[in-house]
């Protein structure tokens, strides 16, 4: 395990020193950040608010949720290119698989940016909306927990979008996809109690994206953090299921690999 | 000695796409076959130093990724230290080193000093072992202040003395050499193929390198495999090719005579200026003895030399008997 220790390691002092890059992601979260914030605040206004949900619970709730798509690296993009340019036949022949030396990079570069995002990042949203949540400050730490878990899933998927290149050449669109996908079951602009009963009860139970998003934002939403430990005990599982299909088609992705001249 | 080495009737084929209309290339796609590698069998022994020759596309660099755990070949066997490559890529990793010319091992915007210490923990090096090792490859490769530089920053002839510290870092038993020296100037080619010889004679580690550089096989390698169209053409010890598969001498005459005739079966003229004259023999038809008689007999000579052709040509002439058995 240590080896994969010190790939996070190097990866986190990579990340750091591209300064450039972060500050840049890191603005465009702080517009998105603003973005979102204003539109809910329209919507107050507007009185097509949910009634039971304040209007500081719902800021943070939008927040922490866009804050999530930030806090990891564009993994899919280094693999997609890692399969196109030929270099993932390169790494199959050291002592550590691929597949987690590559996720345990992208978990490196993850640290970096909770560095920021969760110091930085969470003291502006707090300027910006001017208080806590309801459940105070222990409730925004557990939902920073269970961000960072579903940032490991997500890295999960982004492992598996990027390793897809080896069928269909081109790992954008189906990162794009699964982006979508995120977006519309997530729960990111829209809380899941607020999506229409069939979807919101049954549906989005089955899927892993509403665990990644939804569910630990509506920790500031629900008025007490109860749900904390069977959220997490739901993502651990789409971890686990997540990386044991990664391995999976990693396993497949290994008779494709192809690598002509030379 | 034992085989390090042992590769029997390998066969890797390629799938490529025919090219074809939107439709049918969506709905019904064509692939025609490529078989890059096909048959081919041979086995190093331990410490051997063997040179992998042939034109581009001959099946070189696909036979390397086989042997180093990166491609699965379609069908045949190979066994390096008791392990197939392709199923125990993690364990085999532990057996050898490579060095790719045309890729990087290296962290690019890391110096390469921080690569070898991950790839140390990679392998799993005891700390003091790593440091002692690291140290004497450094020293041996005079690159002290390389390792330092950030990789970005290195020329290329750097970079690849870096990539083969990294290699042999671990002390692997075989070190898969690919087209090590390309693009590298004269200088560099040289200093790469006396470190590489110098590890392995140190070492006692065993070499396979592929290369287009006829002078990489004759300064590292003790034996050449030269392969064309997936098939082994020749397998010779490196001092047997000039015999084996050329005839031919060149002899370079300075004469008191401005020119003289030498009009002899076999005999051909590859230069001429006054009083010197540079001549191709196919000594199956004459001898170089009979040529410098006749040639004595005409003028004084003020120098003779004879030489063996360039190993290019060798070479040359081994494609052109390997291509005829193909057809």
């Amino acid at each position: 395990m240590l080896k994969y220790f010190h790939f996070a390691r190097i990866a986190f002092g990579d990340h750091m020193s591209n300064r450039l890059r972060m500050f840049t992601r890191f603005l465009i979260y702080l517009v998105l950040l603003w973005v979102m914030v204003e539109m809910w605040r329209v919507i107050y206004h507007s009185g097509h608010a949910p009634h039971d949900i304040p209007f500081v619970d719902m800021a943070w709730y939008m927040g922490i949720a866009q804050m999530m798509f930030f806090l990891s690296p564009r993994l899919f993009v280094i693999i997609d290119d890692d399969v196109r340019s030929g270099n993932l036949g390169y790494f199959l022949n050291r002592p550590i698989p691929y597949l987690w030396m590559r996720f345990t990079e992208g978990g490196g570069a993850l640290c970096g940016n909770v560095l920021i995002y969760y110091s930085a990042g969470t003291l502006l949203a707090y300027l910006y909306i001017g208080e806590l949540p309801s459940n105070g400050w222990g409730a925004l730490v557990l939902v920073m927990v269970l961000i960072f878990v579903a940032s490991l899933i997500h890295l999960l998927f982004q492992v598996i979008s990027g390793l897809s290149a080896l069928w269909t050449n081109d790992a954008i669109f189906i990162y794009h996809s699964y982006q979508k996908m995120f977006l519309l079951l997530g729960g990111i602009y829209v809380p899941i109690s607020l999506y229409p009963d069939f979807m919101g009860g049954t549906f989005l139970k089955f899927l892993p994206f509403a665990a990644m998003v939804g569910d630990p934002c509506s920790l500031f939403l629900s008025g007490h953090t109860d749900g904390f430990w069977s959220i997490l005990a739901l993502q651990i599982f789409w971890l686990i299921a997540v990386g044991a299909g990664a391995w999976a088609m990693f396993g497949r992705a290994l008779r494709k690999v192809e690598i002509n001249g030379g | 000695m034992k085989s390090s080495i042992l590769v029997e009737n390998l066969v890797k084929t390629f799938k490529i796409r025919r090219k074809a209309g939107l439709l049918k290339s969506l709905f019904a796609p064509e692939y025609e076959t490529l078989r890059a590698v096909d048959g081919i069998s041979f086995a190093l022994k331990e410490g051997e130093r063997v040179a992998f020759v042939g034109p581009n596309g001959a099946g070189k660099s696909t036979t390397i990724k086989i042997l180093s755990g990166i491609l699965y070949p379609d069908s045949g066997s190979v066994e390096i230290g008791g392990l197939v490559p392709w199923k125990d890529r993690q364990k085999l990793a532990y057996k050898i080193g490579t060095v790719f010319g045309q890729r990087s091992q290296l962290w690019y915007h890391l110096p390469a000093r921080d690569t070898f210490e991950l790839l140390s923990y990679a392998y799993e090096m005891d700390r003091d072992d790593f440091k002692k090792r690291s140290d004497e490859l450094i020293d041996a490769f005079s690159a002290g202040a390389i390792v330092e530089k950030p990789v970005r920053q290195l020329s290329l002839g750097e970079r690849m003395r870096c990539e083969i510290i990294a290699s042999l870092l671990h002390r692997p038993k075989i070190l898969f050499l690919d087209e090590p020296t390309v693009g590298l100037d004269v200088v560099s080619k040289g200093i790469i193929r006396d470190l590489v010889k110098r590890a392995s004679e140190e070492d006692g580690t065993t070499v396979l390198l592929t290369s287009h550089d006829t002078g990489d096989m004759e300064r590292v390698c003790d034996r050449v495999i030269v392969i064309d169209y997936g098939h082994m053409v020749t397998d010779k010890p490196v001092r047997d090719l000039r015999s084996g598969f050329i005839r031919d001498k060149i002899v370079t005459l300075a004469m008191k005579e401005e020119s003289i005739d030498l009009s002899l079966m076999g005999v051909k003229i590859v230069e001429h200026q006054p009083h010197q004259v540079k001549l191709s023999i196919d000594t199956a038809h004459t001898s170089v003895e009979f040529l410098l008689q006749h040639a004595m007999q005409k003028s004084a000579m003020i120098d003779i030399t004879v030489e063996d052709p360039p190993m290019e040509e060798i070479i040359k002439a081994i494609y052109a008997n390997g291509a005829k058995a193909a057809c």
